[in-house]
């Protein structure tokens, strides 16, 4: 029954805008490469627009040259990305490809650009429906500044999905959900109740020595060798390879096929 | 006359006739004050004093008219006596004080050691009273325990008699809608809910239960544990949070029979959204 359900349905499949929304170092560069990978693996067409001009991380999975890849901005000017978006979806609707949009975290552009260009009536005109992706690690501060752009209404209209980042637990103990103080947050039931689908993002706890040997989670997972020039410790490939497999579970089970780029 | 029967009065007389009533000393030793308060730090004029002394027949220790640097004498030695003699009574008095405050202290260390026993005792008293009181609740609690415990296994044993007895008479048992009859009490049917036989799912899903109790609610406290249920209400159509001791071993088996039973979340009641959630978000899946 699971085989046939992944069998590609790229012709029943629409173009999606995923646009990712949070602080930076909140995981999100690494979810929307996860999100762009699956979808490009049950066959969809997608550009992957790296916009994050601290955090090239995309842009290295998916380069311009790429099949998958986009042009970066020049500098993070509210003018400049305004005008780089303006070609990334235009390219996106020319090409009748869905687009993951990364404008990095940290800074107010996203959010501005939203707001400025009422993004969501616009997308949604297009035929490009936006699914918008939250992240926040289990800190009150990143769910707070997270809530405060989501309850300010510039990303309307589409799917909104609200990553749950385990892996930014500061504390090291993995006994407890970290996240289990929000189950009776009022604003976690407001989101959940205006249909915000909640996904679970495991935390890779060998993630350091995946970065100690300047790989990324998927050259970790395609066991490539590091710049110390040994094979990495089979060990980490094998967690980083359970994480992938955990992270796309919780994806699918929430409905990915639906809001998937 | 023998020495015994010789009494000091006629010493007394002989050492006050040789000071002599009509001694510059003895006139000196009970004046001096007056004297001194009367002249209130004026200079004494001792030939005007000399010359009274001699008009009214005072003399020295001679028994001659005291001459001025005699007088002065007699009354710088006088000075010097009650000085001594003031400060003997002094030392006596503080002596007399000292051992009053000595006995006072001592007073009140025995009354305080004397309280001190008292509280103890009734300390001790009310103690024992304590444990009498606990003993006879013990006592108490262990004659219901052992009456509800036998009349317990008195109905068990009612109803295992009575379901053998039914059991002989009716072939096939009858099923309930969506419910499979698994026993019978003497009262009220036990059902299995017809769920699917999941891996890591306990043996408590499939327990049989007493379908006419009430949902168990979230905040009420589960009598196993002592603790308030946390996640949500028990769910239709799922196994009640009745049959376990930990919510956590609930979650664990309701949330992989939501898993089982839904291909993604959309098609999840909001109830089951929230308990599959949980359960995913604690590492129960």
């Amino acid at each position: 029954m699971a085989d046939t359900n992944k069998l590609p349905t790229v012709p029943t499949h629409s173009p999606r805008a995923l646009w990712r929304i949070g602080r930076g170092r909140s995981g999100g560069s690494l979810g929307c490469a996860v999100i762009a990978q699956h979808a490009i693996g049950v066959g969809h067409k997608v550009l992957v627009a790296d916009g994050d001009i601290n955090n090239p991380m995309l842009s290295r999975l998916y380069p311009p040259e790429g099949a998958h890849g986009v042009g970066r901005p020049k500098n993070a000017t509210l003018e400049t990305c305004k005008v780089w978006l303006a070609d990334t979806l235009a390219l996106a609707l020319k090409q009748n490809a869905s687009v993951v949009i990364d404008m990095g975290g940290g800074d107010r552009i996203s959010e501005e650009l939203a707001a400025e260009s009422d993004l969501g009536h616009f997308l949604a005109a297009s035929n490009l429906t936006p699914t918008y992706a939250y992240f926040t690690g289990p800190e009150r501060d990143d769910f707070e500044h997270m809530h405060r752009i989501w309850a300010g209404g510039a990303f309307q209209g589409g799917t909104s999905l609200l990553f749950l980042n385990a892996g930014l637990q500061r504390n090291t103990s993995r006994t407890e959900n970290p996240f289990a103080w929000l189950r009776q947050d009022p604003r976690m039931t407001e989101m959940t109740k205006a249909g915000v689908i909640p996904i679970d993002m495991p935390a890779l706890t060998c993630m350091k020595y995946i970065e100690e040997e300047g790989l990324s989670v998927f050259e970790a997972i395609a066991n490539k060798t590091g710049q110390s020039g040994r094979p990495l410790n089979p060990l980490w490939v094998h967690m980083a390879q359970k994480w992938l497999k955990d992270f796309t579970t919780n994806l699918t089970k929430e409905g990915a096929d639906e809001w998937m780029p | 006359m023998s020495a015994a029967s010789i009494g000091i009065e006629g010493a007394l007389e002989a050492l006050d006739g040789a000071a002599g009533v009509a001694s510059v000393r003895a006139w000196m030793e009970r004046h001096r004050e007056a004297l001194l308060a009367h002249q209130d730090g004026r200079r004494i004029n001792w030939r005007a004093l000399c010359d009274w002394f001699a008009s009214v027949g005072l003399l020295n220790g001679k028994g001659q008219t005291p001459t001025i640097r005699c007088a002065q004498l007699t009354w710088y030695r006088v000075g010097k006596w009650l000085e001594r003699r003031n400060e003997r009574a002094a030392e006596r008095a503080a002596e007399a004080l000292r051992l009053e405050a000595e006995r006072e202290s001592e007073k009140a260390v025995i009354q305080a050691e004397i309280r001190q026993r008292r509280e103890a005792e009734a300390a001790e008293q009310a103690a024992l009273h304590d444990r009498m009181e606990k003993t006879e609740r013990a006592a108490a609690w262990r004659r219901e325990e052992a009456a509800r415990v036998a009349e317990h296994n008195q109905r068990v044993k009612a109803e295992a008699e009575a379901r053998k007895a039914r059991a002989a008479t009716v072939a096939n048992p009858q099923s309930t809608a969506g419910h499979n009859a698994a026993a019978l009490t003497s009262d009220t049917p036990l059902v299995t809910l017809d769920l699917p036989k999941i891996v890591g799912v306990s043996y408590r899903a499939y327990a049989p239960f007493d379908p006419t109790l009430p949902p168990v609610r979230e905040g009420e406290i589960n009598p196993l544990s002592g603790n308030a249920w946390e996640f949500g209400d028990d769910l239709p159509g799922y196994p009640s949070k009745r049959g376990y001791e930990f919510e956590g071993e609930w979650l664990k088996d309701v949330g992989r029979l939501i898993n089982a039973r839904h291909e993604t979340t959309s098609s999840m009641s909001e109830g089951e959204k929230f308990v599959y959630r949980a359960a995913r978000g604690s590492g129960k899946l």
